[in-house]
């Protein structure tokens, strides 16, 4: 692991310029763009509305810790849209994608096969586009996060000056902070679970596919086996592959984050605490990806 | 250390079918080796093994005493596949500076040094052009120029001049004499065997998964194909010396093992007053290899 240092540098110099890369991040923030737009356009206005309406109906309010408040449910309801909706399905499939294009890509036009015969191990190899992607993913939801926040701090501006968005920003960081790791572990997950796949394979769409077979597994099957055997047994699958759904995890992990220690998330029936949720999502990514190391090493190239 | 490459017992399987059976050879250093035989030989798969791609089920192979795969043995090493490619969106410069920078050349070194050898396989003013808009000859020489980014000590071809059209196959037999000259160790597996004859100093035979000649060019010139006036004298008097041979119409293919050899075939001659109609001692490593390998077909 000695050139792994120099592989990463390299790696994030031409993996950062990659269409692939661009297409992650034009995605994560396509949700950002959207929330800025609307925001600016109507959350502006409203907040000026709502600043004199508080004051025509409730002379003597504190209108500022109203909206104040107002303001942080805000910041939580994005949990909603990061992570509840863009990042589930379609994150998915998105970092598969990447991963594919980056791995299996690479096998398939026969660059994998000509690099490894260079002084470098194989793992090395596989762990700097790994972990250059990881790097980059990280710093692309931080900008996305970053920017749905600044929406709503510029929107809070325009309607209640710098001291209520100075106020709410010193709350708000942490909210950022949540957003992005919990988006992050997300991504964490499923890109070692395409990695294995990618690993394999010389066809782009295979990785592809196979989480498309996962998120099937996760979603339709329960459904399926309810409709084919009712009771018992069908509850007992059910369950089974909503165990296997990585963002229930994620989601649990955010859920922690946001309403405390003693929080715990139960979904469907199904009760994850806190620590089980973080080891099952940090000990998945990188079993898999120590498995994918393995593999590597030891799999012939041809 | 006198051998470049040692390969030793080399065994590998893919599924059904039982690629490498005890391949052994040596490479001595400096020298230019051909590993030649028919498609499905093993040559590939013996090249692969020397590079690290693959790993035999049984043997071992050293690249300068260093096994095989190791990142010690591949930092020695240049190799140019078969179906040499890379992404598309590769540009030429950007690519050698990568390769360049794992073998742990500065930035600035591995350009320069990718500008150098750009100019030198004919494809200078090409450095800012993208992978997929070279022809197919480009992408074959541009393949040796990758490999050589490093200076490595040994160079590995595999089948260098394969769907090259004739001007591009001289050119890179040209550029490989050229690196022999220079003294660098070239393995090269082709089953062109003209070309072996051209650029070749040593080679191994490899048919079935084994090798089954292994020598160096010297050894090879010693058939003399002759036609003379008295076939009958001729054919008693070679009988009489020992010496192996064949008719094919009205010439005699004579086997022989030297110089020493040769000089015997143009002494019957002389001492049985036979005329020479025509001489030739232009065999080949193509007459061996037709040799051996229609002897292990029948």
């Amino acid at each position: 692991m000695k050139r792994l240092p120099l592989l990463l540098r390299l790696e994030l110099e031409r993996v950062a310029g990659s269409g692939a890369v661009i297409a992650f991040a034009v995605f994560v923030l396509l949700p950002t763009l959207i929330f800025m737009y609307v925001g600016l356009l109507f959350w502006a206005p409203l907040s000026r509305q709502a600043i004199e309406v508080l004051r025509l109906i409730r002379p003597g309010v504190d209108v500022y810790h109203n909206l104040f408040n107002d303001y942080i449910s805000a910041v939580k309801s994005l949990t909603g849209l990061v992570l509840g909706f863009w990042a589930g399905f379609p994150m998915l499939v998105m970092v598969s994608i990447v991963i594919a294009v980056l791995i299996s890509g690479e096998r398939a036009s026969g660059t994998f096969e000509l690099l490894v015969t260079r002084p470098v191990a194989r793992g090395e190899l596989v762990l700097s586009r790994i972990l250059s992607f990881i790097f980059l993913s990280l710093v692309i939801l931080l900008v996305a996060n970053t920017l749905n926040i600044a929406t709503i701090a510029l929107s809070l501006y325009n309607g209640l000056g710098l001291r209520v968005v100075v106020r709410a920003l010193q709350d708000a960081w942490k909210y950022i902070a949540y957003y992005t790791a919990a988006s992050w572990l997300y991504v964490l997950a499923v890109t070692s679970l395409s990695l294995v796949t990618a690993i394999y394979s010389r066809r782009t769409f295979l990785p592809v596919l196979a989480v498309l077979g996962y998120y099937i597994s996760i979603t339709a099957l329960p459904g399926f086996a309810n409709a084919v055997t009712h009771g018992l047994i069908a509850r007992r699958i059910a369950e089974l592959f909503r165990y296997l759904d990585i963002s229930r995890y994620t989601s649990t992990i955010l859920y922690k984050w946001v309403y405390g220690p003693a929080a715990k998330m139960t979904e469907s029936g199904i009760a994850v605490s806190y620590p089980a949720a973080f080891t099952i999502v940090l000990g998945l990514s990188l079993t898999l990806i120590t498995l994918s190391l393995i593999l590597v090493e030891r799999m012939d190239l041809s | 250390m006198d051998e470049a490459i040692i390969a030793k017992g080399l065994y590998k399987r893919y599924k059904r079918v039982q690629a490498l059976r005890g391949v052994t050879f040596k490479v001595p250093r400096g020298r230019v080796f051909g590993l030649l035989g028919p498609n499905g030989a093993g040559k590939s798969t013996t090249i692969k093994i020397l590079v690290g791609l693959i790993k035999p089920d049984k043997g071992e192979a050293l690249i300068f005493g260093k096994r095989a795969g190791s990142t010690g043995a591949k930092s020695l090493l240049g190799y140019a596949p078969e179906r040499f490619s890379i992404g598309n969106n590769w540009r030429l410069i950007d690519f050698l500076v990568y390769v360049g920078r794992l073998h742990g050349l500065s930035e600035r070194l591995a350009a320069e040094r990718a500008l150098y050898l750009l100019e030198w396989a004919g494809l200078g003013g090409y450095e800012e052009e993208k992978f997929g808009n070279l022809s197919a000859g480009m992408k074959k020489r541009f393949g040796l120029v990758q490999a050589l980014i490093s200076d490595p000590e040994i160079l590995i071809l595999d089948e260098p001049t394969e769907h090259l059209d004739a001007i591009g196959r001289l050119e890179v037999l040209n550029r490989i004499r050229e690196l022999a000259s220079r003294g660098k160790t070239i393995l090269l597996s082709t089953h062109v065997l003209a070309e072996a004859d051209y650029v070749v100093d040593s080679f191994a035979i490899m048919n079935r998964g084994r090798i089954i000649y292994h020598g160096s060019r010297l050894d090879v010139q010693g058939v003399v194909r002759i036609v003379v006036d008295k076939p009958a004298e001729f054919e008693k008097a070679l009988h009489r010396a020992g010496l192996e041979y064949s008719i094919s119409g009205n010439e005699f293919i004579v086997e022989t093992s030297g110089v020493e050899d040769e000089k015997l075939v143009l002494r019957i001659c002389l001492d049985n007053n036979i005329r020479v109609i025509r001489y030739d001692t232009s065999s080949s490593i193509s007459d061996i290899f037709m040799r051996i390998v229609g002897a292990e077909k029948r």
